[in-house]
């Protein structure tokens, strides 16, 4: 796994030179955020959810990157994380050059005003119990950011960029609809003057002509401000109009990381084709030859081995069931982490093949083996099952992803 | 997309319409006249269109905060009767005893003399025959016990000849105020052990959930009885057993409160203006004390009130068994108590029922006012 | 600072607010709670193609705010075997129309008020004049409306993690419809019967399924176990809900396959309410567009998508992302909100925000204007003079 992680981790996309001077404002390397989802009785976790399971990008001032994926793919938890509302497992957090992942929460706060996140749901995100003056203007005066004789100009000034008016600034947020809602969560989101933007499904609990508001909004404001955007959505079409790069995660991982143009024009890997078909387009004689995927999302707790998308895969190949695929350039500047594009595995696909049979063989005796062992002890007595249990439950299963990684990792090699 | 566009805007070319949005996205909802159209052809009634545009805007009203929930309040029937029932017993025993001045708290009427038995018998005369006697016997005393109610005595005396009716008085006194001390400390206690475990979780969560639970368990009727009778036996004032009494009754009953605001705040962590606040870089004071508990407020005013009944409750009923304020201060709890002889039970209905009357009052009055609080206050009947 | 509380009712309207609430709420109540003859609350049916037939509905709800006129004249025709969907944004009433159909609006507060819900139901016969006759839902008696609800007319829910009873298996739920429809079913047959419903809705393991509980499943399981329990019933109508809101876009795909197979397999109609043009546009045959409690345009699939007539429908179809279209144009947005469907003034809903209004829409609120047999359409701009 390291290898791997040593071979492509230096190679991320470069939008254009000049801001390449300058320094991305955000860079992620290698993020890892599990959750512990069984503890054994001293409490020590066993098992883990990989909800962030090594994550790469960078972000340049000025521009959005869009995260995109269905639920449970750890979008969500990519945002917080990087917010550091979740500690980091593992990798690493740069904020303008300054690595922020492992501050201190105390040390952290001089950040806090840099990075701000707007929330999915207008409705529980605003403290019900404060008019909307004193929830822009708390942080206002909490941080300092303006003198205190300015902080109600400097509020109504914000209030009245984000399109609300100033009669507002004494009402309660449930007077209002989600589409203002939401404006007053930018407006307090922008009013401690970020650099740095997560937009958590900003415009998904939101009406059509409302979300195109808001989508208009923020990109106005991006322009105006100068902000930098990571706008995380389910949403491709959304995205597309207001990032730069996108990145598709499944199950945690990055399946394809790239320049919105590039994305849309061609898109590579079979889950992100998959997501730009499924979605229904408003025209009656559109063709309907879209790709519908079978199948679940399966549990993040307890992911497909190999390629974490294979179960689902209208292309999938023996060898995606046993090696995760690595993540390469397969363009310029436009990265998959599919073994479609990869041509080492491609050559010999063969190989794989017959590897992947001798595993399944493997398997197959393993589980006679284990059928027959438990029919002998069950005859004699009952806690038969109980001695079989500790093989086959999920505790391995995050150790057993890693290991096998390198594993086959070597024996590629 | 052409067959649309063409749709849309007939007489309107490119770049008009452009213009056209943009003036309308800037200029949402124009309220005062001093905006620009949206409509940039209608220029004829250009101020009449504004003035109906504004008029349109404000067609409705909506409710402040506080009215939102004094409405629902008030639309149970029952949370009125609640607020009468406690406010007729607080002007009763707060500006009662001043206006009824005549009898004091421990004021025993022995300066009237009313009641005289009379005994008839026979008794032989010098002559061998016999002689009705009626025999008038004073009082001894003086005192005038047990007494019928009367334009002197509203509900009679007690055996003591103490006045029921102010004695009344001075019992709901001491009810309202151990049950508002009691309340209010239980809550500051509450609050800042739930909120402490609520707040950081982890081993401190662990360590103060488990001083409630030992708390939760201990027996508290025959604790309570031991440290009354300890108390009793320091010989203190009387005054001071009845606040040593509130810390007691505290002592056990805060630990409802404490597990109460530790579920609240841990639900309030999970929504998202607290993880707004963490965003925003707001110190851990200003996040507990200026966004968690102004939001738990609610919950724990409702279980305030309801607590208030059941602190009266439990303060009548250590008086009733003698362990809680002392005679001859007057409570309700001791007040029933006389009841325990036969015939104040059978023949002086007037002593004790009253009592008992009242606390039904109290504590029914504050749970009807509690639930109607619930029932304002939830989150969920929010539109 | 005056104007602080200047949005906010004062006592005394409040208090007549209240007033009036309570004259009202007690009014229709009762009015329910009357006895009825059959020939009360049956009506003829204009057309016997269509199944239901919606006439000048109108749903209210007295809130302490003021009434909120939710549905306010609402008429549509749903036909037999046909995809009727209902579009529009939150709060445009779409779910109270349909929970209108059900019966199942939020009473004292939420009353229907007038109108008729014809459903055509082949019990009733005809009329003296050959009419087929129909049941008016608005006025049919709970009492009888237990026989059309979940039999004849089934819903499927948004949410499809709290529409389920999480303390009851899924086979346990899905027996129950049976039992519904035929009380003497012997316990075998109704497990065979929902099994098969199951196998119906593509679940692959259906025993499996049968006996798991609602939440060791997905999201888009339980939302094909809440199809599967709308079909047992064999219903004639489909309310759904916004069926696929909740769901991931290739579940959602998979969904909205599956209840378009199942539609043409069945013979049913579909009443599909969404906010989502594109569901709408691949499911639908004929397409009513709400706003503010009203329909402001209705007509088939093509007619809406390829020659929308009402302001607000194309600004609602400009203003959707698309993935193909062009990202350097800044996207188009409907300015300003949704008015708030208390105390409306009487002239169209959608002047404040329309890029076309023109002197006369400050007047009384347009009629509908038929441009088609099929396509009529609420807006001055289309009357004919």
């Amino acid at each position: 796994m390291e290898e791997m992680i040593e071979n492509n981790g230096n190679a991320m996309p470069i939008l254009n030179e000049e801001a390449q001077e300058s320094g991305p404002i955000l860079k992620v390397e290698h993020l890892k955020k599990y959750f512990p989802i069984k503890r054994n009785f001293f409490g020590k976790p066993v098992a883990f959810l990989h909800a962030v399971d090594d994550v790469s990008f960078s972000v340049m001032p000025g521009t959005a990157i869009g995260v995109v994926g269905e639920s449970g793919c750890g979008k969500t938890t990519l945002g917080r994380t990087i917010l550091r509302l979740y500690d980091v497992d593992g990798g690493d957090v740069f904020f303008e050059g300054a690595e922020i992942s492992k501050l201190k929460k105390k040390d952290l706060r001089k950040y806090r005003t840099d990075i701000q996140l707007i929330f999915q749901d207008p409705y529980s995100s605003l403290p019900p119990r404060m008019t909307v003056g004193a929830i822009i203007a708390e942080a206002v005066k909490v941080h300092h950011i303006v003198p205190k004789n300015e902080v109600h100009d400097y509020v109504l000034d914000v209030m009245k960029q984000c399109g609300l008016q100033p009669q507002y600034y004494d009402r309660y947020p449930h007077e209002f609809s989600g589409g203002q809602r939401q404006r007053i969560c930018i407006a307090r989101a922008l009013a401690v003057k970020p650099k740095l933007v997560i937009c958590d499904e900003p415009v998904s609990a939101l009406d059509v002509s409302i979300q195109a508001q808001i989508i208009n909004l923020l990109k106005e404001l991006q322009e105006t401000m100068g902000l930098t955007y990571v706008f995380i959505s389910h949403d491709l079409s959304v995205v597309k109009y207001i990032t730069d790069q996108i990145m598709v995660m499944y199950l945690g991982n990055v399946m394809e990381l790239g320049k919105t143009e590039d994305i849309f024009s061609h898109p590579l890997h079979p889950y992100t084709q998959a997501l730009f078909s499924a979605v229904p387009i408003p025209d009656p004689d559109a063709k309907m030859n879209r790709i519908i995927l079978e199948g679940d999302i399966p549990s993040p707790a307890n992911p497909p081995k190999g390629c974490k998308f294979h179960t689902r895969c209208s292309k999938c190949m023996n060898v995606c069931r046993m090696i995760q695929p690595t993540y390469l350039e397969a363009e310029e500047n436009h990265f998959v982490a599919c073994h479609l594009y990869n041509e080492e595995i491609m050559a010999d696909l063969g190989k794989y093949d017959a590897m992947y049979e001798e595993e399944c063989r493997i398997q197959a005796e393993k589980e006679a083996e284990e059928n027959a062992r438990k029919h002998r002890k069950g005859g004699k007595q009952q806690d038969g099952a109980a001695s079989g249990l500790p093989q086959s439950g999920p505790p391995q299963d995050g150790t057993n992803d890693v290991q096998d990684g390198s594993e086959e990792k070597e024996e590629e090699g | 997309m052409k067959e649309k566009d063409k749709i849309i805007a007939p007489s309107v070319d490119e770049g008009e319409k452009k213009d056209l949005a943009v003036t309308a996205e800037t200029s949402e909802e124009p309220t005062d006249a001093l905006k620009e159209p949206i409509v940039p052809n209608a220029e004829a009634d250009t101020e009449k269109e504004e003035r109906e545009l504004g008029v349109a805007e404000e067609t409705y009203k909506e409710m402040s905060p506080m009215r939102l929930v004094l409405r629902r309040f008030f639309r149970s029937k029952l949370s009125i009767v609640g607020i009468v029932m406690i406010a007729a017993l607080i002007v009763f025993s707060v500006l009662g005893p001043v206006i009824f001045n005549r009898w004091g708290e421990e004021t025993v009427d022995e300066g009237v003399y009313i009641s005289e038995d009379v005994n008839y018998y026979e008794q032989a005369d010098g002559n061998g025959g016999k002689v009705n006697v009626t025999e008038v016997v004073e009082m001894e005393d003086g005192i005038n016990r047990l007494a019928d109610p009367s334009g002197d005595h509203w509900l009679g005396t007690d055996e003591k000849g103490m006045d029921v009716f102010v004695r009344l008085m001075y019992g709901g006194r001491i009810s309202l105020l151990i049950g508002f001390i009691v309340v209010i400390l239980e809550t500051i206690l509450g609050i800042i052990i739930g909120g402490l475990a609520g707040y950081f979780g982890g081993w401190v969560d662990n360590v103060l959930m488990r001083i409630v639970d030992v708390f939760n368990c201990i027996p508290t009727l025959p604790i309570l009885f031991i440290a009354s009778a300890a108390i009793n036996s320091w010989g203190l004032s009387e005054d001071v057993n009845i606040y040593l009494l509130m810390l007691f009754i505290t002592l056990f009953s805060w630990s409802g409160t404490a597990r109460l605001v530790r579920g609240q705040i841990l639900s309030l962590r999970e929504q998202e203006y607290i993880t707004a606040t963490e965003v925003m870089g707001f110190s851990t004071g200003r996040r507990i004390f200026k966004h968690l508990i102004p939001n738990v407020m609610p919950q724990l005013i409702v279980s305030m009130t309801l607590g208030l009944g059941s602190v009266i409750l439990y303060e009548s009923t250590l008086s009733y068994l003698g362990i809680g304020v002392q005679p001859p201060k007057a409570a309700w709890g001791s007040m029933i108590a006389l009841a325990n002889r036969p015939e104040i039970l059978n023949y002086h209905v007037n002593v004790w029922l009253p009592a008992g009357l009242l606390i039904v009052i109290a504590v029914l009055g504050f749970n009807f006012i509690g639930d109607g609080l619930r029932d304002a206050m939830d989150p969920k009947a929010r539109k | 600072m005056k104007q602080k509380y200047s949005n906010y009712i004062s006592m005394k309207e409040s208090r007549k607010i209240i007033k009036y609430n309570l004259k009202q709420m007690k009014y229709y109540e009762k009015l329910k709670r009357q006895k009825r003859e059959l020939s009360e609350y049956t009506a003829p049916m204009k057309d016997e193609n269509n199944l239901i037939e919606i006439e000048d509905l109108e749903t209210f709800f007295f809130t302490d705010t003021g009434t909120v006129k939710s549905v306010n004249g609402v008429s549509f025709n749903i036909p037999k075997n046909k995809v009727v969907g209902v579009v529009g944004e939150s709060g445009c009433g779409k779910s109270v129309t349909s929970l209108s159909i059900m019966q199942l609006v939020q009473s004292p507060q939420g009353q229907v008020v007038g109108g008729q819900i014809r459903f055509n139901s082949d019990q009733l016969g005809r009329d003296e004049e050959g009419r087929k006759l129909g049941y008016d839902i608005v006025k049919t008696p709970t009492q009888q409306m237990y026989n059309i609800r979940g039999k004849d007319i089934t819903m499927i829910f948004q949410e499809p993690m709290t529409s389920l009873n999480p303390v009851f298996t899924v086979g346990y739920q899905l027996d129950e419809v049976s039992y519904l429809k035929n009380p003497e079913i012997k316990k075998e047959d109704a497990k065979a019967y929902s099994i098969e419903m199951l196998k119906k809705v593509g679940i692959s393991m259906p025993e499996h399924c049968y006996d798991s509980y609602p939440h060791e499943l997905s999201g888009g399981m339980r939302q094909r176990v809440m199809i599967a329990m709308a079909l047992a019933g064999e219903p004639k109508l489909i309310i759904a809900d916004e069926p696929t809101t909740a769901l991931d876009v290739t579940i959602q795909a998979q969904i909205l396959e599956l209840l378009r197979e199942l539609q043409k397999q069945e013979g049913c109609s579909i009443m599909l309410i969404t906010h989502d043009l594109g569901v709408i546009a691949e499911m639908a045959d004929e397409v009513v567009v709400m706003y503010a409690g009203r329909v402001i345009e209705r007509g088939t699939v093509r007619e809406i998508f390829k020659n929308p007539l009402h302001p607000y429908t194309i600004g609602l179809q400009k203003s959707k992302p698309l993935i193909e279209s062009d990202a350097k144009e800044p996207l188009y947005s409907i300015p300003g909100q949704v008015p708030n469907p208390i105390n409306l003034p009487n002239h169209c809903y959608f002047r404040n925000r329309c890029s076309k209004c023109m002197e006369c829409c400050s007047g009384e609120y347009p009629g509908e204007y038929k441009v088609s047999d099929t396509h009529s359409v609420a807006c001055y701009l289309y009357a004919k003079e």
